[in-house]
């Protein structure tokens, strides 16, 4: 082979390795256009621990906004934007503005990054401005007064928050960042209470009315030379804001036309005498009866108030409380005195204690 | 003889010395032309692979990474003849001819190379070292970056390999390109799922898109005809919250309201402090109740509330996105609420006070919150009422 024929050849194959090479530069490069490219998520700056809470989360109430976040590095900061939006994609257009309103809102408080105050503002856009300077990395926290949340109930909404390197928003942003909050049912509870009122009158009571035993007083037969008392209890409770009163009620002893004389005035106990009486005390003479007792706050009335002092007169209030009261005990004394010449006969009366609660 | 023949003999060997002449002058001029290609051997198995195909203006993320155009590495594979102590790599524009330096190209004064010692000037890289007869593998820029041309399109390196002399040894071009990258944009939005409800028949399965709650927020506490509460039983209702956030930092849920109130001046005493249900007194508490699925009757409603679609408190501590903490005063409403009960409730009046939060994000959960009531005799009649406002606050 002669060095032409070998020149040739090596012409062909030169050829022939610069076809090759140019095949797999070609494939190199569709495979690098399909696997060498960059794969990465859109790299925006955004605002670190980043949250917005509102006053309330009722639709349509009128509220504070509290936005607060931290720039990730020391950068100029001028003014920021705040919009209110359906979504959070801020490259985007908004999608949709959630029926709120902060064109009332006030700035009402700021710390960190501070001097800012509202240049603009509409339905549904904030722009708050300052001399344009270095703000540094530490929490900035701002306050809206005024704010109308988006109408709706569970109406999630976003504030798409923009910072401007200007004083006047425009140009670049230097962060730009969404928070989120929501509306949601408020839970309104209802209950009632209803009125309340405990009483109860037997021979003895229970606390609380739970045991009352016995309504029959037989003091045998009456003489002059001796005296006669007998006792009963009732006991009441209330939430009456006006309390209760309890009065008694019904004749004094009587047998046909003739009767023992009632006591008009608190009177001594005597025997021989013509007395019918009670008091709701614990007593010398005689040795009977016992004192309010219980955790409420009801008190005898003055009347029949005094330890071994007797009166009655029919409808008379013999207790009281001024407001709503947990339980009180009282003991009733009874006394029964007949002077020697009293005329035979059965002797009786029925003694109605009537408790009204003022609610 | 005639002097013809010895003219044409002349001619004839004059002739043949031209002719002869002649061809060696072409075999030179062709020589000149292809002379390294007939002098010198092809570099075989020969590639170039750059660490990034992004053009030069691409500085983003390390030296030698995909995404870095700016400051690159070129590897070069070839087979050589041995005896080569360096070699040149030249880049240009085409593959032959007069070559043209890519645009934008930089080649560092020392690049660094992943065996032997560079150094650079314009579009020419010298690489020194002992090129073994066989495959070689040589990295530049592992010092220095190599700056990628800063036109997308393809250029090419004139590889010559040299011995002492210096003798070309070997010879072979590689070509490569630059190319702009695919660039995938996604967002992550922030987002954020809330919502509440007081009638559990709206509490139904969230499914995969954590259905909000429906329904009414109103409830009532009382005996289920009247409404009303009693100084010897204590009642209690219940409604439900639903959360989900993909916030980074978590998120905490919150309540504020009043207690029950009748007038200005007229409440039901909430419970400041953690305790358990007492009868005949005052008291308006809440808590979070760790019921799940099935049904549970309570003292305020006629009839029973399903749990079905309600986490328990194990479920509350769901892995792989983190468990829902219940804030420690309203942990335990589960349980009984007679005197010396089991359950605990809390009430805090007048300040967002809150009830459970997450660490980082949650998948969707849902609560049921109980209430309580008692009264004392002392309480005043009348209807009694609040509101109380549930909110999610989370931080990305």
């Amino acid at each position: 082979m002669n060095k032409h024929n070998r020149l040739l050849l090596n012409i062909v194959s030169q050829k022939s390795r610069f076809l090759y090479v140019f095949l797999v530069f070609v494939g190199a490069l569709g495979l690098s256009m399909v696997t060498g490219g960059v794969v990465s998520a859109n790299l925006y700056a955004r605002l670190n621990n980043r949250s917005l809470t509102i006053g309330t989360t009722e639709p349509g109430e009128i509220t504070s906004y509290t936005v607060t976040w931290q720039y990730p590095a020391s950068s100029t900061i001028g003014s920021v934007r705040f919009v209110l939006c359906a979504d959070p994609y801020v490259l985007d257009a908004c999608s949709m503005t959630p029926a709120g309103n902060m064109s009332s809102a006030l700035l009402s408080s700021q710390s960190g990054e501070t001097g800012f105050s509202i240049a603009s503002q509409t339905a549904n856009e904030i722009l708050m401005t300052r001399p344009a300077s270095l703000a540094g990395t530490m929490q900035n926290t701002y306050v809206f007064d005024n704010v109308m949340n988006p109408t709706g109930i569970h109406s999630k909404f976003y504030w798409q928050i923009f910072t401007y390197p200007t004083a006047d928003g425009t140009g670049t942003p230097n962060y730009i960042s969404s928070v989120a909050s929501a509306t949601a049912s408020p839970i309104m509870i209802n209950t009632k209470v209803p009125p309340i009122l405990y009483f109860c009158a037997a021979l003895t009571i229970d606390d609380w009315c739970e045991t009352v035993d016995g309504n029959f007083i037989d003091y045998g037969t009456l003489d002059a030379e001796n005296g006669h008392s007998s006792s009963s209890q009732f006991g009441a409770a209330t939430n009456a804001l006006g309390g209760y009163v309890v009065t008694v009620n019904g004749n004094t002893m009587t047998s046909g036309n003739k009767k023992i004389q009632a006591l008009a005035t608190p009177t001594a106990y005597q025997t021989g005498q013509a007395q019918f009486g009670l008091n709701l005390r614990a007593n010398i003479n005689p040795a009977l009866g016992q004192d309010v007792y219980g955790d409420g706050t009801a008190l005898v009335t003055a009347d029949y108030d005094t330890p071994d002092m007797f009166k009655y007169q029919d409808g008379d209030i013999v207790a009281t409380s001024a407001t709503g009261t947990v339980f009180n005990t009282f003991t009733v004394t009874y006394v029964v005195n007949v002077p020697p010449d009293l005329p035979s006969g059965v002797y009786n009366t029925t003694l109605v204690y009537i408790c009204t609660a003022s609610f | 003889m005639s002097d013809n023949y010895a003219i044409s003999l002349k001619r004839t060997t004059a002739l043949m010395a031209a002719i002869t002449f002649l061809s060696v002058i072409t075999v030179f001029n062709l020589s000149s032309v292809f002379s390294n290609k007939v002098g010198a051997a092809q570099l075989e198995s020969r590639s170039l692979t750059l660490s990034s195909t992004l053009d030069g203006s691409k500085n983003v993320g390390t030296a030698g990474s995909e995404t870095n155009g700016a400051a690159a590495h070129h590897t070069f594979e070839f087979t050589a003849s041995a005896g080569a102590t360096s070699a040149t790599f030249t880049y240009c524009t085409t593959a032959i001819g007069g070559c043209t330096a890519p645009t934008g190209l930089v080649l560092p004064a020392n690049p660094g190379a992943s065996s032997g010692t560079t150094s650079a000037a314009s579009n020419v890289l010298t690489w020194t070292d002992t090129i073994s007869g066989g495959a070689n593998s040589v990295t530049f820029g592992t010092t220095s970056g190599i700056t990628n041309p800063t036109s997308a399109g393809s250029f090419f390196v004139r590889i010559q390999t040299i011995a002492a002399g210096p003798v070309n040894v070997d010879e072979g071009t590689v070509a490569s390109a630059i190319t702009a990258g695919i660039e995938i944009t996604s967002r992550v939005a922030e987002t954020l799922g809330f919502s509440t409800t007081g009638d559990f028949g709206g509490v139904g399965a969230p499914g995969s898109t954590c259905a909000a709650l429906t329904g009414s927020g109103a409830i009532t506490l009382g005996d289920p005809t009247e409404q009303t509460l009693s100084i010897s039983s204590t009642y209690d209702n219940y409604s439900a919250f639903r959360i989900y956030t993909n916030s980074a930092n978590g998120v905490n849920i919150q309540y504020e309201g009043d207690t029950l109130r009748r007038t200005p001046s007229s409440v039901i005493s909430h419970m400041p402090t953690k305790a358990g249900s007492v009868p005949a007194s005052e008291q308006f508490g809440l808590a979070v109740d760790s019921v799940s699925t099935g049904s549970v009757s309570t003292a305020s409603r006629s009839a029973t509330i399903s749990f079905a679609n309600v986490d328990q408190a194990a479920a509350l501590a769901n892995v792989p996105d983190g468990p829902l903490t219940i804030a420690s005063d309203y942990d335990t409403g589960s349980g009984t609420i007679t005197s010396g009960g089991t359950a605990r409730f809390a009430y805090v009046v007048g300040t967002p006070t809150t009830i459970a939060s997450t660490a980082g994000f949650t998948n969707c959960k849902t609560v049921a919150v109980r209430y309580i009531a008692n009264i004392s005799p002392l309480t005043p009649a009348g209807t009694y009422r609040t509101t109380v406002v549930y909110s999610a606050v989370p931080t990305y």
